[in-house]
Formats: C-alpha cells, sequence, structure tokens
C-alpha cells in the first residue's frame, strides 16, 4: 500500500517536472525567436508539436517562424492549421490574410452561399465537446419534457412538456449536427496546402500524363481522393487534377 | 602519250636559300586530299611541309588505293611584303597520284618527317570513295573489251570527233526525299581542246550542295569502256530530293574546240579548230516519299544522326538566365530539318533558339554539327526538369525511323535575390494577383501561453456517445410501455367489473330478500347496503376501501352523475345502515327500501351504459 502511494507521489512530480521542462522550452523558443534564430526556434516548436501538444499557439508562432525564413507557403499552411483551432483569434486572421495575399494564384473561388457561411459561422463557436454536451442535455430536457406530457395528468404541464420538448429536441438537433460538422472539419484534414513553390498539377495521375495547370506554394486545394503517390484535388475554382503527394501538405 | 603532254608541272621552284628564316617558323606538315573521290577516279594526294626534312617525307602506303605515280617533289618560296613587313613561305611538296578502286572510305596514314631532330606528324585523313553505278559497270567492261576498243577508236576518231562527251554521275537514281545523292560532273575527252563555254545543269526539286568546284580545271585520265579519257572534273556536289515522283536533271553542256593537229611547225604543233557542243545524257531521279507513319518527334531530318543535349548551370536563382543547348551531330540533310520539339516547363520563358549550323558537304550528305542554343529564364524557384527530349530521323541505310533521345536535365531554380517574391510576369494565362498589403508585416507571436494543452480527445471520436442519448431513451420508452400496460390491464379489470357490477347487484339483492324472508333484519339491510356499494364500486372501478359517501357523492358529481341520484343513493345507504340498528323495522319499510335499490340500480345501469 505504502509502495504504491509512493510511486504515485513521484509519478506526479515527474509531470510536473515535465510540464515545467516544456513551460521552459516555450520560453526558450520565444527567445530564439526574439534573437531572430529561427532555425532553433522552428526545432523547438516542433520537438513540442512531436510531444502532443497541439495548440492554436505554436501553429501561430510556427508559421511566423516560417514566414521570416521566407518560406510562406509554409506559414500559410500553420497559419492555416492554427486558424482551423481557433477561428476567432484577430492575430491568427490578420497574419493569414496578410500571407495569403502574397500567394501568386489568382484563382477565381466559387464563394459559398449566404446559408452556409452562415451555418460555418455557428458551428465554429464552440469545439465538437461543447457542442455534443449542449446536445445531449437538451436531448435529457426533451426526455423529460416528454415525460411531463406522457405521466402528466394536469394539462397545463402537458402542454409546458411538449413545447419544451419539441424546442430541445431542435436544439440538441442542431447542436448534434454542428458537432459533427466541427469535428470533421478538425479531424477530417479535407484541406492541404501547397509547399512546393511550382507544382504541375496533371490530368491523370501518371508522371507523363499533360499538365493542367501549373500552381505555386501556398495555395489551399481540396483533397478529394488518394492513389498511391497521388491525389486528387479540387481548385477553389473547382477544377481538378491530380498532384504529387509531397507537394502538398495537409492542414 | 597525250598524258604525258598534259601533266603539267605544277610547281614552279624558285630557289632561294633561306634556312635561317625556315628554321625560325614554326614547322608544319600536313596532307591535302580530296574529300570525295569516285571510283576509279585518278586523283593526287599532296604532303607539304614548310621545312627541310633531314630524312625526307616517310610516307605509308594506302590501302585501298593504287598508286599510279610519284612522287613528285617540288620546293616552292614565295615572299610577301605586307605594310613593310617581309614574311617568307617556303614549302617542299611530294604529290602522288592514286587511283581509288573500291567504294567506301579510304584512311591516308600518319606521315612523318624529322626536323631538328624532332618528328612531325601529318593527321590521318578519311577519303570517301563512291560507287557510281555506271561507272562501275564501265570499269568492268574496259577490262574485257580494251584489246578491240583501242583499235576501233583509233580509226573512228579521226572522222566524227566522237570521242567526247560529258556526264552526270549520279550514284543512285532511286532516292528517299531528304536522302544524299552524290553528283559529279566531268568531262571526257580523246583530244585536246579549248573550253569556250559550259552550262551546269538545273537541279529542279532538289536542294543542292557544292562539294568541290575546282577554280583551275585539271585533266586527270579515266578508262571507259577500254579506252583511255582525259578527264575534266567540273564540280562534286551533294543534291537532296526535296519531293517525292520523278525528278528531271537537265543536261550538262559544253561548247569547245577541238584542236586537230596537222603539221610540225617550227613553234611546236599547228592545229585546226573544229567547234563542237556535247550535252549529257538527262538523268531522271525518282524521289521515294518516306514511309508512314511518321513518328511524332520526326521533323524532316534523313541521315544518321545523334543527339545531345546539355543545360549550362544545374541551379540558378529565380528571374536569371541560363541557356540550354541541343546540339545535332551526323550527316544527312543537316540544313533542312527543323529544330526538335522540346516541352519546356510552363514556368520558363524560352527565347526563340539561336541556330548555328557547322556542316561540310560530303558525298552522305552533310557532316557536321546543328547547335540550337535556348535562353531560358525561370520565373519561379522549385525543381523544375527539362523532359526527356527525342529527336527522331529517318535512316535510309535501314530504311526505318530511328531515335537519339536526351535524357531529363533538372534544374534547380532557387529563390532570387529579390526580396519581394510578387515577380510580375505575363506570359502565362494566369494573371497574378495584385498585392495589397493588410499592414506592413505579420504581427509578433504570441509569447507565454497560459496552458499547455495536449491534443484534445473528442468525444465524438468514440461512438460510445451516443449512448447518452439512446439509453435515456430506451429508458423513456420502457416507462411508457409499461404505464400502458398497467393502463390496459387496469382497463380490463374494471370492464370486466362493469359488466359484472348489474349481474352482482342483482345477486346481493336476491340474497337480501332470501334474508328479509327469514326475518334477518339487520343482516338484510347490511346486505342491501353492499350491494349498493358493490354496485357503484364495480361500475366506476373505485376501491371499496376508499368508499364512504363524501367521496362517492363528489366522485360520482365529478362523473356527471345526476343529483337527484346521488342524494337517493346516499339516502339509500343511510336508511340502510339506520335499519341495522332499528330494532323491529316495519315490513313495508323493509319491501320499500329494497324496491328503492333495485330501482337506483336500474337507474344507474339507464345512464352508465
Amino acid at each position: 500500500m505504502m509502495k504504491r502511494l509512493y510511486t504515485l507521489f513521484f509519478a506526479s512530480i515527474l509531470c510536473m517536472s515535465a510540464s515545467f521542462a516544456q513551460n521552459e522550452d516555450v520560453l526558450r523558443a520565444e527567445q530564439l525567436y526574439e534573437n531572430q534564430l529561427y532555425d532553433s526556434a522552428l526545432v523547438v516548436y516542433e520537438n513540442l508539436l512531436n510531444q502532443g501538444y497541439h495548440n492554436a499557439i505554436f501553429y501561430y508562432n510556427i508559421g511566423n517562424v516560417y514566414y521570416k525564413k521566407n518560406d510562406v507557403a509554409r506559414a500559410i499552411l500553420y497559419y492555416e492549421k492554427a486558424f482551423l483551432l481557433n477561428p476567432h483569434d484577430s492575430d491568427i486572421q490578420h497574419n493569414l490574410n496578410f500571407t495569403r495575399a502574397q500567394q501568386v494564384d489568382k484563382i477565381e473561388s466559387l464563394g459559398h452561399g449566404f446559408v452556409k457561411s452562415w451555418y460555418t459561422r455557428l458551428y465554429r463557436l464552440f469545439n465538437p465537446n461543447v457542442w455534443i454536451v449542449l446536445s445531449i442535455i437538451s436531448f435529457l430536457v426533451f426526455l423529460s419534457g416528454l415525460a411531463l406530457f406522457f405521466f402528466s395528468s394536469q394539462l397545463l404541464y402537458r402542454k409546458l412538456g411538449f413545447f419544451l420538448g419539441v424546442f430541445l429536441l431542435l436544439v440538441s438537433l442542431v447542436s448534434y449536427i454542428s458537432a459533427q460538422s466541427r469535428y470533421t472539419e478538425l479531424t477530417a484534414h479535407e484541406y492541404a496546402i501547397v509547399v512546393e513553390p511550382t507544382v504541375s498539377i496533371k490530368t491523370e495521375p501518371l508522371e507523363t500524363s499533360k499538365d493542367l495547370t501549373v500552381i505555386h506554394g501556398g495555395l489551399k486545394v481540396k483533397i478529394l481522393q488518394e492513389k498511391q503517390d497521388w491525389i486528387l484535388i479540387r481548385l477553389s475554382d473547382g477544377n481538378k487534377g491530380w498532384i504529387e503527394k509531397h507537394f502538398i501538405e495537409e492542414i | 602519250m597525250i598524258k604525258t603532254i598534259y601533266r603539267n608541272i605544277l610547281f614552279i621552284s624558285l630557289l632561294i636559300c633561306v634556312s635561317g628564316y625556315v628554321s625560325a617558323q614554326k614547322v608544319s606538315f600536313t596532307v591535302v586530299a580530296p574529300n570525295v573521290v569516285e571510283v576509279n577516279e585518278v586523283f593526287q594526294i599532296q604532303y607539304v611541309s614548310n621545312a627541310e626534312p633531314e630524312q625526307g617525307f616517310q610516307i605509308q602506303n594506302i590501302k585501298g588505293l593504287e598508286l599510279l605515280g610519284g612522287p613528285q617533289r617540288g620546293q616552292s618560296t614565295q615572299i610577301s611584303i605586307v605594310n613593310g613587313r617581309r614574311s617568307m613561305e617556303y614549302k617542299i611538296t611530294e604529290t602522288y597520284s592514286y587511283r581509288a578502286l573500291n567504294p567506301g572510305s579510304v584512311t591516308i596514314p600518319q606521315a612523318k618527317i624529322h626536323v631538328d631532330g624532332r618528328p612531325y606528324r601529318t593527321r590521318p585523313k578519311t577519303i570517301e570513295v563512291v560507287g557510281s553505278a555506271s561507272a562501275k559497270q564501265q570499269y568492268s567492261q574496259s577490262q574485257q573489251q580494251s584489246s578491240q576498243g583501242t583499235q576501233q577508236s583509233a580509226n573512228q576518231s579521226q572522222q566524227t570527233y566522237d570521242d567526247i562527251f560529258v556526264r552526270v554521275n549520279v550514284n543512285k537514281t532511286n532516292a528517299y526525299v531528304g536522302e544524299a545523292i552524290y553528283v559529279s560532273l566531268k568531262l571526257y575527252t580523246k583530244y585536246r581542246i579549248n573550253l569556250n563555254e559550259h552550262s551546269y545543269p538545273d537541279f529542279p526539286g532538289f536542294f543542292k550542295k557544292d562539294i568541290e568546284a575546282p577554280q583551275n580545271l585539271q585533266y586527270t585520265s579515266e578508262i571507259i569502256n577500254g579506252k583511255e579519257y582525259n578527264t575534266v572534273l567540273f564540280k562534286k556536289m551533294v543534291v537532296f530530293p526535296q519531293r517525292s515522283g520523278q525528278l528531271k536533271i537537265t543536261p550538262f553542256e559544253i561548247d569547245c574546240n577541238i584542236l586537230i593537229p596537222h603539221s610540225r611547225g617550227f613553234w611546236g604543233m599547228q592545229y585546226n579548230e573544229k567547234r563542237k557542243i556535247v550535252a549529257s545524257d538527262p538523268i531522271v531521279i525518282s524521289g521515294k516519299p518516306l514511309p508512314s507513319p511518321k513518328p511524332s518527334h520526326f521533323k524532316g531530318a534523313v541521315g544518321q544522326f545523334t543527339v545531345s543535349g546539355k543545360t549550362d548551370v544545374v541551379e540558378i536563382p529565380q528571374n536569371e538566365a541560363f541557356s540550354y543547348t541541343v546540339v545535332v551531330r551526323g550527316r544527312g540533310n543537316m540544313s533542312l530539318f527543323q529544330p526538335p520539339n522540346i516541352t519546356f516547363p510552363p514556368d520558363f520563358e524560352v527565347y526563340e533558339p539561336k541556330v548555328s549550323h557547322s556542316v561540310t558537304p560530303t558525298a552522305h550528305g552533310e557532316r557536321g554539327k546543328v547547335t540550337y542554343k535556348y535562353v531560358i529564364i525561370p520565373r519561379h524557384k522549385g525543381n523544375f526538369e527539362i523532359p526527356r527530349m527525342q529527336f527522331s530521323y529517318f535512316n535510309p541505310e535501314t530504311q526505318s525511323y530511328e531515335l537519339s533521345v536526351v535524357d531529363k536535365i533538372p534544374v534547380v531554380v532557387t529563390q532570387g535575390t529579390e526580396s519581394s517574391p510578387q515577380m510580375v510576369s505575363n506570359y502565362s494565362q494566369h494573371s497574378k494577383e495584385e498585392v495589397t498589403y493588410f499592414g506592413n508585416d505579420i504581427r509578433f507571436i504570441k509569447t507565454n501561453p497560459s496552458s499547455l494543452k495536449k491534443k484534445r480527445t473528442y468525444i465524438l471520436s468514440s461512438p460510445l456517445y451516443a449512448l447518452w442519448y439512446v439509453i435515456p431513451l430506451l429508458i423513456l420508452i420502457s416507462l411508457l410501455i409499461f404505464r400502458r400496460k398497467k393502463i390496459a390491464e387496469n382497463k380490463n379489470i374494471a370492464k370486466v367489473r362493469t359488466k359484472k357490477a348489474n349481474r352482482e347487484s342483482k345477486k346481493r339483492l336476491k340474497q337480501a330478500a332470501s334474508l328479509l324472508r327469514e326475518g334477518k333484519d339487520s343482516a338484510y339491510y347490511q346486505s342491501v347496503a353492499q350491494a349498493l356499494l358493490g354496485y357503484i364500486s364495480d361500475k366506476y372501478t373505485i376501491s371499496r376501501v376508499d368508499l364512504n359517501k363524501d367521496v362517492m357523492s363528489h366522485f360520482l358529481s365529478q362523473k356527471s352523475v345526476p343529483e337527484e341520484y346521488i342524494s337517493e343513493l346516499i339516502d339509500v345507504l343511510e336508511v340502510s345502515e339506520f335499519g341495522q340498528y332499528t330494532p323491529n323495522p316495519s315490513i313495508q319499510d323493509k319491501e320499500k327500501l329494497y324496491v328503492r335499490a333495485s330501482e337506483l340500480i336500474r337507474k344507474f345501469e339507464q345512464i352508465v351504459k
């Protein structure tokens, strides 16, 4: 019994010291950045990422490092990652827009309808866990309303139960769909950024096939399908083509 | 005989001994020979040195050639004064006459001299020997007919002067479009002549290049049909048919005066002149079209070629120019084909290639190289490659299309020195975005994040979250089902009781009637009350324990039972209660109660059907 307690105690101390070490790493990376030692800062940040610290701030900072290293494409990639995790941060928005403006390809975007952009703003309000808890709670309340409706002999209670139930069922449904949308957006890696400076898009997944067009580093493309070393992508103007896998990186 | 007369002395020597000058000059030792000769043609090879060799010229035999005469030695010195500077050229020559035996190529081996103890060598030189179909035939005929021919010709020639003719010799009369044909123009004569005029043939439908057009016409000897002729070579050339079909070469014409000796005078031979115009037979060459299908990379090259390509850099900053050079080497119609197709990466700005030809005409077409130099400016950084280039040509010897390939060449384009990556160029169909700056720079990094979060685990990542919906829903549903069943059950019981109520109460009333007859008053009253209460309890499914008058009246009024029935019921119940404790009630009262009770039940039966 005592032995187990000891091990628990030491384990918790180790955990704490590890987290202190991470804090030191963060401070060190910041210092390196301020001293313009971008390569070293990048190494520290990537190390943190590899340890599983999945943080919009790190992505944002890495984006800054790449921008300072003159790699606009990767800067865009990391700003996009940061934006995905935290769409409401004004610094991330600013730097992303700033670097996107330096991307050379001008592609006519098909644009989104009013409903879709409104819905996007809605589901980005919370992370999927918040959404799903909200959905579950409102579902439970809906069930209570339903129970009230069925079991009460009082007309007032029955009416109250019915309307409350219908309303909360709607809330639960919307929350659930939002949770799914946000979860998919965060985990499905549907988009990628071109990281090579200049890349040919082919009509077929073959090196010898015809070039459809040429795109440049930093362009955001949608991943549709994967076939060995080739990926079928869609540009924002709706055109589809194949690109070699190592030319792009998932957001 | 004529041969000896016309073997003119080529070299006049001015014997000025200037050995001091000679040794100061750089020693050169060269061989002079024609590039192309025909089978049976007599030609000369001359070795030239500008210094006196110590042991003479050391010359090796040449395989494939028949040595006819030589060496003829000569010396010459030329003094020229240019801008007040005197220069002197001293030459020692040895000249050999040869005849080519077989078509093919003949290499003149290195010859050697020693000057001041040092050896000097000539470069080996290759002579192409061209077989002309007609010439071969004639040569073989000449061997058979040699004895007869000479006698006949001696007689005939005196009168008609027929032993003079011109010829256009071609090495083939069937050729593919673009294939090289060797042509020589020659005059054959047994007489001494003075040339007046000559008109070269036209070659309509051909592309032609002169190989050799001697300035000074020289006589050599050749045996045709067993007769020895003096021949004059006017021109050697190579022609390429430009289209398929029958291509006619117009005759070669010569206007000359034949000198006929008639007497020997004091000044030597005296001659009469006789004018004669001779023309060659027209020659028709059939041009064959190149076989179909032509390869996609075919650009009209006919012959034998190899192609090579290289860039002058492997790595280059963006927006700086580099060059890609394609060299086509070989022999064939070098001047006639188009540059090969190269598909450069779309981001390369490529200018029209600079083309330079460095070719010499030979019997097999032009030999040498064509250089295409492309100037390229890459507009974006990245790893590019100039793709594999295929140069396709038609080889008339194998009668097939062949391919020479330049492998792909990688080019690394690095970031240019300019800091702004927005180089606007207008060459591609993608117009570039004009950059609007949102601010001057990116914003600073976010320092000191308050919390270090590990990667979030999402509830949705495991499907177990669905239990939060399913389980409560199931609970609710089972509750509902349970309640439903219960209600249904209750309803059933109530129904049975309701149905039975009438019958049951009648049974009780009957029992009460028998009690009345037996005179058991107390039991009688009790039985009537029981019958009524039981009836109400069964009819309205109320538990009998709960049943007292207040509850019952309240309940029945809720069930909208008329008020007089309720009061009647209460009254009857009260009467029967009183009756239980009243000693000796009258028989009328008892019977009346009985009637009221049965009447009441009948009334209830009517309202609750």
